[in-house]
């Protein structure tokens, strides 16, 4: 870039010091992520007197209403916080301001590439990624070690550790959480599809539930809980299905870096008893990696571009960003490759303590997709992960004896016929 | 002349206020509900286009939605019969008590005064089959040896959800008839007593038509409540194990908020509307045979 282009670059991205206010909605409800948002917000106004920032906090299930009604009533925010599914229906609403002029200004490498081209359709970049992670298997090596076991290598040794240690009410396997209320089923199918190479969703936008391979992964999952899941699990959502692990009752879960904290929080004891590997497929193999993303986003209704350029550029920040990233660690991992190389981001008690997890984690999100999107965002995505599609497919089985094939046509068809309507 | 006007016209001018707020809190959505019922818009703001008939179509052909309505009016049945019965028992009961009257009444509104979410989340967890307190007593006491599966075995779900609403909806009921009982004279019940009424009689012929107008209003109300419910079980099972408890306005929701699809939505929900209309008919016009019988 040269001299001229990069000042334009960053004048673009530069507030310009008049007086206003921008609204900033962000979904951090908890206790520490809330502090330090509002610290964060605090310190920018500091730095710029000129402008306000109005914050209004929301949950994830208040997130989707509060956008669609406020793009009807025209009271959208200028910046929020924004997860896969809801970049792109809020794209296919035309209200995203394109992110393009910030990485412009700082740099196609100042973030890491998969996360944002994740976030990215065809050029036009619709958000950026604030932290990652992506899915791995937990293990207690505790409980693998009593049962005279080796870490599951792949489907068969992996179904055969959970019948040998699962001891209800006890023990169990692996938690199968089939809540449609949450999307616990349709994130695991997507860890262990992708794992073997397959895709949930085609390149022409269709359900790809009825794929051998895709079929053999629902199969798999339904062995799973059969062979040690709690039974009532039919019923669980995330937070029931990572009680069971958090509290020692279950040997495997799927989970992210959060995993670390919730175990440390809940059964500080169990620390040192667990650890991690990537999904694998039936023979071993590693094809693909489930991402997940909380990323901020600008609104293109909003008068003031600059200052919201501004104003998401000061949330990465080096130090300040790797104080956010610590709040969870291990949970949130950098979106920017200047805190994913930074000393300071792995001198962190927890981090270093789960090196190993945690690269298989950055692995994961360097060649990773959502899920449903291993071909980019789509539509399609939200409709798995919406209607409890996938969730009840797998009840079906279980609980009806359906086979898989059958369940997996039906809810094929299902599928189908909701990306239908979302494509409208 | 001047009375004149005023007379005619001035009841127009304190009747509008009243006339405004039932057209923009009530005409409005339900116009504006018909209207999108008829054309594709999207909660994305795409441009709106008229549809016909194609929204109701594809609800109606859709089997999911006849079990949903199935599934709604099982569990309004279930809920309202014994809400209905219970309210009225706690009612007797209370209606007799002398002392501690205050406390016994505050300790039956509880279940009221709880916000939806906590009902949920701590019957959720009272009845989880590994840490639930539920089971866990059942298993202790020897009268199970496995744990219940209350929301996760399709055969109970429904039934379990049922009985949470139950336990919600019973304070209304019990606190409105109640109040109804007290408005009974007592020289009544001991008229009849002299003229040799059983219990049972003087239950039917003076508790019953006395307190039946409101026990009936209160059928309507939480008919439509309970119909319209969509919290309670949404939180509990999501409508699931499979689609055992999924009911209308969960399925209006997946249509209409997850799937942007607000013209299918207000098809599912223009739907509900003339089925509980006809309902509430149905109540009124039983009512309107009642207040006539008690003014007789």
């Amino acid at each position: 870039m040269t001299g001229d282009h990069a000042a334009d670059a960053m004048a673009a991205i530069t507030d310009d010091g008049t007086e206003k206010t921008i609204t900033y909605w962000h979904t951090f409800t908890e206790g520490a992520r809330k502090d330090y948002i509002d610290q964060m917000v605090e310190a920018y106004m500091e730095e710029h007197p000129n402008v306000t920032v109005n914050v209004e906090v929301y949950p994830w299930n208040v997130f989707t209403q509060k956008w669609t009604a406020g793009l009807a009533a025209g009271a959208l925010p200028d910046v929020s916080s924004i997860n896969p599914d809801n970049l792109f229906a809020i794209k296919q609403a035309g209200a995203v301001l394109p992110m393009n002029p910030l990485i412009n200004a700082l740099g196609e490498d100042y973030f890491l590439k998969k996360p944002l081209e994740n976030f990215s359709d065809g050029d036009t970049i619709l958000g950026i990624p604030y932290y990652l992670h992506s899915y791995v298997m937990w293990y207690r090596k505790d409980v693998l070690e009593e049962n005279n076991l080796q870490v599951p290598g792949n489907w068969e040794e992996l179904l055969h550790a959970v019948e040998t240690v699962a001891d209800p009410p006890n023990r169990y396997g692996f938690t199968i959480a089939m809540s449609k209320n949450d999307q616990m089923c349709a994130q695991l199918l997507s860890c262990f599809a992708k794992a073997e190479g397959a895709a949930l969703i085609t390149e022409d936008n269709k359900g790809n539930l009825t794929d051998p391979k895709v079929v053999k992964a629902i199969q798999l999952m339904a062995d799973l809980y059969r062979a040690g899941s709690p039974e009532g699990s039919v019923n669980y959502g995330l937070s029931e299905q990572n009680d069971v692990f958090f509290q020692g009752k279950s040997t495997f879960a799927f989970g992210s870096g959060f995993h670390i904290n919730g175990v440390k929080e809940n059964s500080p004891q169990l620390l040192d008893k667990i650890a991690a590997v990537p999904f694998m497929g039936p023979d071993g193999e590693t094809l693909g990696d489930t991402t997940f993303v909380i990323g901020l986003m600008g609104w293109n209704q909003t008068k003031y571009p600059e200052t919201v350029y501004d104003f998401i550029r000061f949330h990465f920040e080096k130090d300040r960003y790797i104080d956010f990233l610590h709040l969870i660690p291990g949970g949130q991992l950098p979106a920017t490759s200047e805190a994913a190389e930074a000393e300071e981001f792995y001198d962190n008690e927890t981090i270093q303590k789960f090196q190993q997890e945690i690269q298989y984690i950055q692995k994961g999100i360097e060649k990773g997709t959502f899920i449903g999107m291993d071909y980019g965002l789509t539509p399609a995505a939200a409709a798995l992960t919406s209607q409890g599609i996938i969730e009840e497919c797998l009840q079906d089985i279980v609980l009806n004896g359906t086979s898989a094939e059958d369940a997996a046509k039906k809810a094929n068809d299902k599928l189908n016929a909701a990306i239908e309507i979302l494509m409208e | 002349m001047i009375r004149k006007f005023v007379n005619r016209h001035m009841c127009g001018v304190f009747i509008a206020p009243a006339f405004l707020v039932t057209i923009l809190l009530l005409a409005y959505p339900i116009g504006i509900s018909i209207f999108y019922s008829f054309t594709n818009k999207n909660l994305l703001g795409k441009a709106v286009t008229f549809v016909g008939f194609r929204n109701y179509q594809a609800v109606l052909s859709n089997p999911e939605f006849y079990q949903a309505l199935w599934n709604t009016i099982v569990y309004t049945v279930i809920s309202l019969s014994l809400q209905l019965v219970l309210g009225f028992a706690v009612a007797l009961s209370l209606n007799r008590i002398e002392r501690l009257k205050g406390m016994f009444r505050t300790l039956v509104l509880i279940p009221w005064a709880f916000p939806m979410i906590i009902v949920t989340f701590t019957w959720s967890y009272l009845l989880n089959d590994l840490y639930g307190i539920v089971n866990a007593k059942l298993i202790q006491w020897g009268l199970i040896a496995q744990p219940i599966q209350f929301l996760a075995d399709p055969k109970l779900a429904m039934i379990t959800v049922s009985l949470i609403n139950v336990w919600f909806g019973v304070p209304l009921f019990a606190v409105n008839i109640l109040a109804s009982l007290q408005t009974i004279s007592r020289d009544l019940y001991e008229a009849a007593q002299i003229d040799g009424a059983s219990g049972l009689q003087r239950f039917r012929f003076i508790t019953l038509p006395f307190v039946r107008v409101v026990a009936g209003l209160l059928i309507i109300l939480r008919t439509i409540w309970i119909f319209n419910s969509f919290d309670l079980i949404f939180l509990l099972t999501g409508g699931g194990p499979g689609t055992s408890t999924v009911t209308v306005p969960i399925f209006a929701y997946r249509m209409g908020w997850t799937l942007y699809s607000l013209g299918r939505s207000s098809a599912v929900t223009i739907l509900l509307l003339l089925f509980l209309t006809a309902a509430c008919l149905i109540y009124f016009k039983i009512l309107d045979h009642w207040e006539r019988e008690v003014e007789q």
